[in-house]
């Protein structure tokens, strides 16, 4: 009987066809309305930031992935890209462009190739990188182009605007109302706040709206899960609720908290990346917890207007830990635990 | 949906079950030749009593148990013994093996046949499964008197029979429960007459349903059809007795843990056609299937028939087959040759075309957590993966990991299936098991 | 100006102070150690293989201090172990050095190879699917004993097939571990014959899957009884082998390194070539000496049938005398 040589290769041997590549991608997919609209609002300028981001993001990436002798084309496979356009989500429309590639040289070189590139990062690329920038430039970091619609601007908060050589800039919602803690409340519109096109503010997190289409993207596709974002952004809610109605004078409103800022871009893009965070249900509640928390601590009382980058680097160092004590039973430990 | 029962994890592959599940199962003759393992079986292999030249009748034993786990083998015809010797066996080792002339007389041994079981005494059906070489069907060939001889302190509260088939491609038991339901229920009868358990469950994915119809129709009052829900692995064993008891097996346990016997469908008709026909177990029904064969169909085959013999008999392979799958497609397992033969396990011969198959490199993991979801263990496959790429064994050792993770997984490779980074999860967890037997056997 | 000197005092003190402090409490607690053990360690090779069991050389230097027997260093060979047991002022204990071997010669040209696999890059992992080659005991050449060596002596070559580089070889064992099919072996520096297949397979299985597999024929230990056959596999078990056992071996499994490397008998057609005209040298003398010894065994025959000739006429005429002197 004659016989046949055949190919082999381990079981299983059928794949449900997804792949690193197809995930980075549909996260991208999820971020372009934030950064329609927020090319909208801030004009040329938030294409250029996104842009020299994304590109020097990948370029370290390669030039990364040659030193350590690994196949340089790897740098396409998104991750790099994600990084770099999350990384410029979470600048200043106004920034300089140098300022940004060392932002994307710190995200990129700094928080994850010298610790072994995609996968073995403990700190989220982006935000190390923007975390650097502010603490480094933090003048550059902290002016705040206003966003089209100069008429209604000069409204904003009622507070002083000012004219810098190109642009005319005021401080965030968050910082105005650090600022003026000890005054009267500034009056913000949380419409205004919803759809993003009048706040000034990091160039992806003004418009909650769109950043919320991008995140119910995700999770259709079972990208993220409601884990992180949910207990994240109602631990925000439920202390800045407490606050406010313990001294409304002092603390504003609860949607105040969950509208301004970078939580909602925070929760469900920066909080939820795979490699930083923990990995079971349970570890990611507690993450999330630990993300609300810092983050309203830092809001309300810490020295800086906003806090969620902190608060989410924070936690990334207690990931390891966190998924070390999470381990659920496997599959009939119930059982056993009953019968003892 | 209400009344459709399942368990938590697990993967919704394609399961291209179409392509045989409307071919009526064929009869195949026996080829000139056969090459008959002694090892079809989990445990202790057989050990021949035939010799080169003895003259042998259809479904005369020709090798013995080697011990309580283990499992006599029978001839697939009559005819002459050639040689006894070393020959290429499925799972991808040299094993010996008797191979066997066909007279084409198929003569049968002498037997007896029993038209009232259930009124026979229980010891004595239970002796006839086990010379019989009755073992598990489903591809697991766990040797069936062993199950049907629980220790006294176990009691046991249910018969299960699997007829999940959650394997795609596979339409062996599909076929058997359209065709054959009486004897399924007539070989349950036996199973629940020999333990003396009268809670009897027969599982069926609802994507047959016309087998649950036949199925039910044919068990009357003696039993329930549970319908469950389409997923993989809906039949490993403490997966369907979680879906259909709500019982969960703890780890390291066997299913007698909470009360429960599962036998596949399969296995029920062969204990049917051993305690009433006489005919012990050298044939079943083998799912021919895959974009690489011409024809796919379900056919049954005598053990020892070569799997090339099969594939022409079926209608031949198609020019690209580039892959020769024995089982399903998901812990199938992958044969450099068709020069194999058929052994009691083999419930699919699986043809893929090169386009079909996985080439992928593999990548880091990013720590996604989808094997985690997958994993119908509630296993986490992701951490113990990533510790045995990087040959860290001694603190899988340290963390216990090998017993809590290692031991319990059956390789189903949901997590595979699922990882976007390619990564051979199943693979690695193959080499640690090895890697850990050969570290104890020290 | 002032604040600076104000910063240099105050910086002095505090380091001059934690400097006494260190020093007071490196006394205190201080732990007393053997001194010997620096000495062992240095005198070790300092690899840190792991070849002795424990964790390194430090700790082996540890266990040589406190305990008697500890095995020698595998690495280190006799001339460490001389060194070891001065310091340690005892006897030295009989150390061979010993280099690794694969035994296998299996290039893929010479093998019959079984399916092609797919998403393998181990040994251990193709070894569970049954391997690229034929034969089970044939090397799969994906490395995982050049990843464990430690000091690089393992390369594998164009035909798929790992080779030791003896020179280099420290003799830490730590390949024979690692491979998954057990055909690495452990053999003495000094030993110049080896026997290049760990097929145990029966002759005509072997045949089928390899060109150069022994076929536990046992011709050679007929040449040198040094080889001997073990489930159909000859083993070199001597130092030096006879010279002409390599040429006997009907399958060319001997390599003698005496002549060539075990590499280039491996891998270099060159060598081959020139093993092959020596086998057919060897083969046509034997040929010819076998001649000229049946020649000369003839016309031994021959004149001792003459020589009984001779005897038989002798005791005829002896005979007759006898009879005529009766």
């Amino acid at each position: 009987m004659e016989t046949r040589s055949f190919k082999v290769s381990y079981s299983p041997h059928v794949h449900n066809g997804a792949s690193v590549h197809k995930i980075m991608w549909n996260v991208f997919l999820a971020l372009v309305p934030a950064t329609a609209v927020s090319v909208y609002a801030f004009g040329i300028n938030a294409v250029r930031v996104l842009f020299v981001s994304t590109f020097f993001a990948i370029f370290f990436e390669a030039l990364a992935l040659l030193m350590r002798k690994r196949d340089w084309k790897q740098c396409f496979d998104g991750s790099a890209a994600l990084s770099g356009l999350l990384l410029g989500l979470t600048l200043p429309p106004g920034i300089s462009t140098p300022i940004i590639m060392i932002g994307s040289f710190v995200a990129i070189i700094v928080a994850k190739q010298v610790f072994g590139g995609i996968g073995s990062n403990p700190f989220n690329p982006a935000l190390t990188g923007r975390v650097f920038l502010l603490i480094a430039f933090t003048e550059p970091m902290t002016t705040w182009p206003l966003p089209r619609g100069i008429e209604q601007a000069k409204n904003y908060l009622g507070l002083a605007t000012t004219k810098t050589a190109d642009a005319i800039t005021a401080a965030t919602p968050l910082a105005a109302i650090k600022e003026h803690a000890s005054k009267a409340m500034p009056n913000v519109s949380l419409n205004d706040l919803f759809f993003g096109l009048h706040t000034p503010g990091s160039i992806g997190e003004i418009s909650v709206l769109a950043l919320l289409i991008g995140a119910a993207w995700l999770l259709y596709k079972k990208i993220i899960t409601w884990h992180i974002p949910v207990s994240t952004i109602l631990t925000v809610f439920v202390i800045a609720t407490i606050t406010h109605f313990l001294s409304p004078a002092k603390y504003p409103h609860p949607f105040f908290h969950m509208f301004a800022g970078g939580l909602i871009i925070g929760a469900f893009f920066m909080a939820t990346d795979y490699v930083t965070a923990p990995i079971w249900p349970m570890g990611k509640l507690i993450f999330g917890i630990g993300v609300g928390l810092l983050t309203i601590v830092i809001r309300l009382w810490g020295g800086y207007p906003e806090g969620i980058s902190f608060a989410i680097l924070i936690m990334n160092a207690t990931t390891p830990l966190i998924d070390k004590w999470t381990v659920p039973g496997p599959f009939g430990s119930k059982t056993l635990r009953r019968q003892s | 949906m209400s009344g459709i029962k399942s368990f938590n994890g697990g993967i919704h592959p394609a399961y291209n079950k179409d392509l045989t599940s409307g071919s009526e199962t064929v009869l195949m003759p026996a080829p000139e030749r056969l090459v008959v393992p002694v090892g079809q079986h989990i445990g202790a292999p057989a050990n021949p009593v035939v010799k080169k030249g003895d003259i042998v009748k259809l479904g005369q034993m020709i090798a013995e148990p080697g011990g309580f786990v283990s499992s006599p083998v029978h001839s697939p015809v009559s005819g002459k013994v050639i040689s006894v010797q070393p020959e290429e066996h499925p799972m991808g080792s040299r094993i010996m093996a008797i191979t066997i002339e066909n007279d084409g007389e198929d003569t049968m041994v002498e037997h007896q046949t029993i038209s009232e079981p259930l009124e026979k005494d229980p010891d004595e059906l239970k002796e006839i499964v086990k010379n019989s070489g009755i073992v598990g069907m489903g591809g697991a060939t766990f040797p069936s008197h062993v199950k049907l001889s629980p220790p006294a302190d176990k009691p046991i509260d249910f018969i299960i029979l699997n007829g999940a088939e959650c394997e795609p491609y596979l339409t062996a038991d599909h076929r058997l429960m359209l065709e054959n339901p009486e004897s399924i229920v007539s070989g349950l009868e036996i199973i629940s007459h020999i333990t003396g358990v009268k809670k009897l469950y027969i599982g069926i994915e609802i994507n047959k349903p016309d087998a649950i119809k036949k199925i039910t129709k044919a068990l009357g009052k003696k039993g329930t059809v549970v319908p469950l829900a389409v997923k993989y692995p809906q039949g490993a064993e403490k997966q369907l007795i979680k879906a259909v008891t709500g019982r969960e097996v703890p780890p390291k346990h066997l299913p007698m843990e909470v009360g429960a016997i599962v036998f596949n469908v399969a296995t029920a008709h062969a204990i049917n056609k051993a305690v009433t026909e006489g005919i012990p177990l050298f044939e079943r029904i083998v799912t021919v299937t895959g974009h690489g064969v011409q024809k796919p169909g379900n056919f049954l085959v005598r053990t020892g028939t070569m799997v090339s013999e099969v594939v022409d008999f079926s209608g031949g392979y198609t020019d690209d087959a580039a892959q020769l799958i024995l089982g399903g497609p998901m812990m199938g397992k992958s044969s450099a040759t068709d020069g194999v033969p058929v052994i009691k396990g083999t419930g699919g011969i699986l043809v893929l075309p090169s386009a079909e198959m996985l080439t992928d490199a593999w990548g880091p993991c990013i720590r996604c957590g989808m094997c985690l979801r997958a994993c119908p263990n509630q296993q986490n496959p992701q951490l113990l993966g990533n510790l045995i790429e990087k040959g860290l064994f001694d603190k899988i050792t340290e963390d216990k990991l090998e017993e809590i993770v290692l031991d319990d997984c059956f390789e189903c490779g949901s997590c595979t299936f699922v990882c976007p980074a390619n990564r051979p999860i199943v693979q690695f967890f193959h080499m640690a098991k090895a890697y850990f037997r050969a570290q104890k056997r020290k | 100006m002032s604040e600076i000197l104000t910063a240099i005092l105050v910086l002095t003190g505090v380091g001059l102070a934690a400097g006494l402090l260190l020093s007071y409490f490196s006394r205190v607690f201080y732990v007393e150690e053997d001194p010997r053990i620096d000495l062992v360690e240095e005198a070790l090779p300092g690899a840190n293989c792991g070849a002795c069991g424990m964790a390194g050389c430090r700790d082996y230097a540890k266990a040589v201090a406190t305990s008697q027997d500890v095995p020698g260093c595998p690495v280190g060979g006799p001339e460490t172990a001389v060194k070891i047991a001065e310091i340690m002022g005892s006897e030295a204990s009989e150390v061979e050095k010993m280099v690794a071997l694969v035994k296998c010669a299996g290039t893929m040209e010479r093998t019959t190879r079984r399916g092609e696999l797919v998403g393998i890059s181990d040994c251990r992992s193709a070894s569970l699917i049954g391997g690229n080659k034929e034969c089970r005991y044939g090397c799969l050449g994906y490395g995982d004993c050049m990843s464990v060596c430690p000091v690089n002596a393992i390369k594998i070559y164009s035909g798929n097939i790992a080779v030791v580089d003896p020179d280099v070889c420290i003799g830490c064992g730590l390949c024979v571990k690692a491979c998954p099919l057990g055909i690495i072996d452990m053999v003495p520096a000094s030993r110049t014959m080896h026997v290049l297949c760990s097929s145990k397979d029966a002759g005509a299985q072997v045949k089928k899957a390899c060109q150069v597999g022994c076929i536990g024929c046992k011709i050679c230990s007929r040449k040198d009884s040094s080889f001997q056959i073990e489930d159909n596999l000859a083993v070199f078990t001597g130092t030096e082998g006879n010279a002409d056992a390599p040429f006997v071996c009907p399958n060319d499994v001997i390599v003698d390194t005496r002549v060539y490397s075990v590499l280039s008998f491996v891998e270099s057609e060159k060598a081959r070539e020139h093993f092959t005209n020596a086998k057919e040298k060897f083969k046509t003398l034997e040929r010819e000496e076998r001649a000229r010894i049946a020649a000369e065994k003839k016309a031994a025959l021959e004149k001792a049938k003459n020589s009984e000739k001779k005897d038989d006429e002798k005791i005829k005429k002896s005979a007759e005398k006898q009879s005529r002197e009766d």
